[in-house]
């Protein structure tokens, strides 16, 4: 047992380490390395695919940042949760209204 | 039983990018559908480059307000326990990171510590305290605080808490024999205290929390059952539940499950004779199809089939499968429609559960996010210190 990690391990970031460093490529101008430290493919999966909606992203041709592209994605997805939030509101209110028909709902 | 919302859901206007652009149709079909094939499904990676579709001028790229223009969302069903709701025009890996953050990071309390004064149960000491960190509580989840990570080399097992971060649930219970029970009764009957059920959690306020934890703390059901005693036997125990995430143990996750599937499309390819259609009808074992009189409207002769709950469709290919019905179904699932189901344990709406996730999203964006500025700030005055202001607060809400 003594060597099994501490369970909150998972989450707390350890004293020292930072959540988010950047390395920039040596030889590509506009390439460079992210690490996020205690985060899994929830985000990963969901970032990556917000960078590869983006055009400058996958265009690579006009020099963009690394870090700009990275901000640009959260930015958008905050944007993008924020929506589906108000939606939810909507779709539970337009619920409400039709669910005494079917005798289900609270 | 579920409702078709269907109908209720606007049209989603994915198909078409920015400017209006849509793809010729085979192509469409590999940017929107996955295909049930006979012997595997094919086409099932999701296409997300930009520039992917370029070359037939279609702008594969997503912005804000192109995002809000497509979402559509319709709730199904919707109880105490259980929300279904369909949600278009979004991709799999954002819907993928709301199902993971609600099995993994919504926080609920569940019990962490178990003191045991006496235990002679059958049950062992260990056992029987993950039983009872397993035991779904309802409590306010907002009144209590998150217990603190321990600091560099200290004891996380023995960190004290506080009347802020916990909550203290008794449980003492002797089992004794029933005066003149029929001996060949069951145990339940025979003995008082037989079975050790999750009702006799007994909340105890810990300093001044009777007066702000005004709900009380009660287990969501009474009916667990926890041990099995004989008379004599006796458990006594005082167990202290915090508030956790799943992603630390499974106990905190505060849903049964969170999924979600592609919506099933049933498409017919061509008209079927009679026999055909009797024959498809019965093939369905999900009952997807409903036999037409087609004959009274000029449609040929006797039956023919329609979709009639393409919903149902459990994707199971015996339609697909039998030889005399060979090319009559299309099976395809549309890669941006999902039908999204929230099961809570019992200790939240799920409603709720489902907020939650929306927010730890956001707040997950957002410390990457302070943390990048801090990154890329680095050296610049003013804009580093309001980055570190905002980390702070960032730090709270994860």
């Amino acid at each position: 047992m003594s060597n099994a990690p501490d369970h909150f391990a998972a989450v707390v970031l350890p004293d020292g380490v930072q959540k988010l460093t950047y390395e920039r490529d040596v030889k590509v101008e506009n390439a460079g390395t992210l690490t996020i430290e205690r985060e899994d493919h929830t985000l990963g999966n969901l970032v990556r695919m917000q960078l590869l909606r983006d055009p400058r992203v996958t265009d690579a041709a006009a020099p963009y940042l690394p870090t700009d592209a990275i901000a640009t994605a959260l930015r958008d997805l905050n944007a993008e949760i924020n929506l589906i939030a108000d939606k939810l509101d909507a779709a539970l209110d337009a619920a409400a209204t039709t669910m005494d028909d079917h005798g289900q709902y609270r | 039983m579920e409702v078709d919302t269907t109908a209720a859901l606007e049209p989603s206007p994915a198909a078409a990018d920015a400017s209006g652009a849509t793809l010729p149709p085979h192509l469409e079909r590999i940017r929107s559908r996955v295909e049930v094939g006979l012997s595997r499904p094919s086409n099932t990676a999701g296409t997300y480059g930009a520039n992917s579709y370029t070359p037939s001028g279609y702008d594969n790229s997503l912005s804000p307000a192109l995002f809000a223009a497509r979402l559509c969302m319709a709730v199904s069903v919707l109880t105490d326990e259980e929300l279904v709701f369909d949600m278009a025009g979004l991709d799999a890996p954002l819907v993928n990171a709301l199902r993971r953050i609600l099995l993994a990071e919504v926080p609920s309390v569940a019990i962490e510590r178990v003191l045991i004064r006496n235990n002679t149960s059958i049950v062992h000491d260990e056992m029987l305290a993950h039983r009872l960190g397993l035991v779904p509580l309802r409590v306010d989840i907002a009144a209590l605080e998150d217990v603190p990570p321990p600091a560099d080399g200290e004891d996380p097992t023995t960190l004290p808490y506080t009347s802020a971060n916990h909550v203290v649930l008794r449980l003492k219970v002797r089992c004794s024999d029933v005066p003149g029970a029929p001996p060949d009764a069951p145990p339940t009957v025979r003995y008082k205290n037989a079975h050790v059920l999750s009702k006799s959690l007994q909340w105890t306020p810990v300093g001044d929390q009777a007066a702000w934890l005004t709900d009380g703390v009660e287990p969501v059901h009474d009916d667990i059952l926890l041990a099995k005693l004989r008379p004599g036997q006796e458990i006594d125990i005082e167990a202290h539940a915090i508030r956790g995430v799943g992603r630390v143990h499974a106990k905190w996750s505060p849903v049964a499950t969170a999924f979600y599937r592609m919506l099933p499309e049933v498409t017919l390819r061509r008209p079927l004779a009679s026999a055909e259609a009797s024959t498809l009808v019965a093939a369905c074992p999900a009952n997807v199809f409903d036999l037409e009189d087609v004959a009274g409207r000029g449609g040929g002769d006797g039956f023919g089939v329609s979709v009639a709950r393409p919903r149902a469709c459990t994707m199971c290919r015996e339609c697909i499968r039998l030889p005399e019905l060979a090319g009559a179904v299309d099976l395809t699932r549309r890669r941006e429609h999902f039908v999204f189901s929230v099961e809570s344990s019992g200790v939240r709406p799920p409603v709720d559960l489902f907020r939650d996730a929306l927010d730890v999203l956001v707040a997950k964006c957002q410390v990457v996010l302070d943390a990048l500025d801090e990154v890329t700030g680095e050296g610049g005055g003013a804009g580093e210190e309001a980055a570190e202001v905002e980390e702070t607060g960032g730090d709270e809400d994860f």
